[in-house]
């Protein structure tokens, strides 16, 4: 009789493993961030050039970034940051301040120490600093590429960076400028995902 | 009440990868959220995760002060160890990352906590600095098969693996092994009123391609006194455990691989349990007072 009960148990134990799996898992939505760079990229040569630019299609990138993201579980883009690396240089090495605008907006003003190579900074470190015009540009460009995405359109969201300095010390004919750099819009998007978690 | 629970923690006996998410609709993993957050935030975020994984390994792995001296014996178990979270492991002081323009700290979620975001501006700029949400969990569960093979000279060995391949390219394959003795005591007291024991255990725990590598260890004594089909048992152990965090992230602007070394947790641990032998079947449930508090529920088959 007891052998019998214990086997009887067993069975109704083993039964139970195998049918609580669904019954743990609960659904949620949850709030992820995807961070994102967008880069453009600068070029000094000589000893005269103070100004550079760029033609940066930022809604590409977004778009490869977000492929695999829903548009429409997307709540938000944010400007979040800026960040700069000289990524090559061979000529004059001096202290550069400047600015960079988009579309003629003032977004980031840099005060660095040197260019040399593998030279890097962000605006959280005093070297570069966001400036409220082009962030609030920005955010209003982001919110109407959404808005126009969730729409089911293909917006475009092409911006013209550009970027000037003084250099201290001045380069000169013997010693002129030749070096490559990129400064970096940080982006978050905040966006929804639907999952299954285990709470028993 | 009891049995739902017990169906629940049961239920998680196959599932190792129960303690990760599924997306419903796309490839999603913690490392996705933690890709947004650098050193000091990725530990913040899943340090209830560590506490909870390191209790729960370090634990089920007796449920008696009893081994043979010598005849061959084995037995298959199930472990379903159940680790609750409070209210303080549901949000960490989260900082907004260095290129952020004005360093900001504010509670945000740890994985276990919030499913919503929380964001912070900087009154200068505009800029705005989200922090992820967390699962929303309130216990966290992890089971584990063992085979209990015995006995030569009092000891018994103990084997704990689990391997699967979740057949999601975000988390990979996750791999569970553990390898002990468990050395009897009570051969050196034969006047000892109670069954003694001494376990030596050490565990790996690997989750996708590095993105979890967990391992444990732990040495302790137990103690048992057999009233016909009840045995409780109770043990004192000192628990070890470290964790690292592996994901990649562009946050700073640049592709990145960053590994997260969280420091070696030590922490005595308690066990107060019971078994319930039925013949062929043997059942048993515990309460764990160590880093977090946990309960574990077994199920063995055999000798």
């Amino acid at each position: 009789m007891r052998h019998r009960t214990a086997w009887i148990l067993g069975v109704i134990l083993l039964s139970l493993v195998f049918q609580g799996d669904s019954c743990v898992l609960e659904q949620r939505r949850i709030s992820a961030i995807l961070g994102e760079s967008v880069p453009a990229e600068f070029h000094t040569r000589g000893f005269t050039d103070t100004v550079d630019d760029s033609i940066i299609d930022v809604g590409k990138e977004i778009k490869e970034a977000i492929e695999d993201i829903d548009v429409e579980d997307i709540a938000n883009i944010y400007i979040s940051g800026g960040c700069y690396e000289v990524l090559r240089s061979e000529g004059h090495n001096a202290r550069r301040t400047g600015q960079v605008e988009i579309d003629g907006n003032l977004v980031l003003t840099f005060d660095v120490p040197d260019n040399l190579k593998g030279r890097t900074g962000n605006s959280g470190d005093g070297t570069l600093a966001l400036q409220a015009p082009g962030v609030t540009y920005l955010n209003n460009r982001l919110n109407t590429f959404l808005a126009d995405l969730k729409a089911g359109l293909d917006p475009n969201l092409t911006v013209f960076y550009e970027a000037s300095w003084v250099s201290d010390p001045s380069p000169s004919s013997g010693d002129p400028d030749d070096f490559d750099w990129i400064v970096c819009l940080n982006l978050q998007v905040d966006y929804k995902i639907e999952i299954d978690v285990p709470n028993p | 009440m009891k049995r739902s629970r017990l169906r629940a923690v049961l239920g998680l006996a196959l599932l190792a990868f129960a303690l990760l998410p599924r997306a419903a609709n796309a490839e999603f993993s913690i490392g996705d959220n933690l890709s947004s957050y650098t050193g000091v935030n990725a530990k913040g975020y899943m340090e209830p995760l560590k506490n909870a994984l390191g209790s729960a390994l370090n634990s089920g792995l007796y449920s008696s002060g009893h081994v043979a001296r010598a005849g061959f014996g084995f037995r298959l178990e199930l472990r379903g160890m159940l680790v609750s979270f409070s209210d303080d492991d549901k949000t960490f002081d989260a900082k907004t990352e260095d290129y952020f323009p004005t360093q900001t700290t504010a509670p945000a979620s740890t994985v276990v906590g919030s499913v919503d975001a929380v964001t912070v501006q900087d009154p200068g700029t505009g800029a705005t600095f989200a922090f992820p949400g967390g699962l929303e969990l309130d216990r966290f569960a992890l089971a584990a098969p063992q085979l209990v093979v015995g006995s030569v000279m009092g000891t018994e060995g103990i084997l704990r693996y689990f391997a699967i391949d979740t057949g999601d390219t975000d988390i990979g394959n996750i791999t569970l092994f553990g390898l002990g003795v468990r050395h009897s005591l009570s051969q050196y007291l034969p006047a000892f009123p109670v069954n003694l024991s001494a376990l030596l255990f050490f565990q790996s725990l690997e989750i996708g391609d590095k993105l979890i590598d967990a391992s444990a260890f732990t040495l302790g004594v137990q103690a048992s006194k057999r009233y016909a089909l009840f045995e409780p048992y109770a043990g004192l152990s000192l628990d070890s455990f470290k964790m690292d965090v592996q994901y990649d992230t562009d946050v700073s602007g640049q592709n990145e691989t960053l590994k997260i070394e969280f420091d070696r947790d030590t922490n005595p641990h308690l066990t107060l349990g019971s078994a319930l032998h039925l013949g062929f079947f043997h059942l048993n449930g515990e309460l764990n007072l160590a880093d977090q508090t946990g309960f574990t529920f077994g199920l063995g088959l055999g000798l």
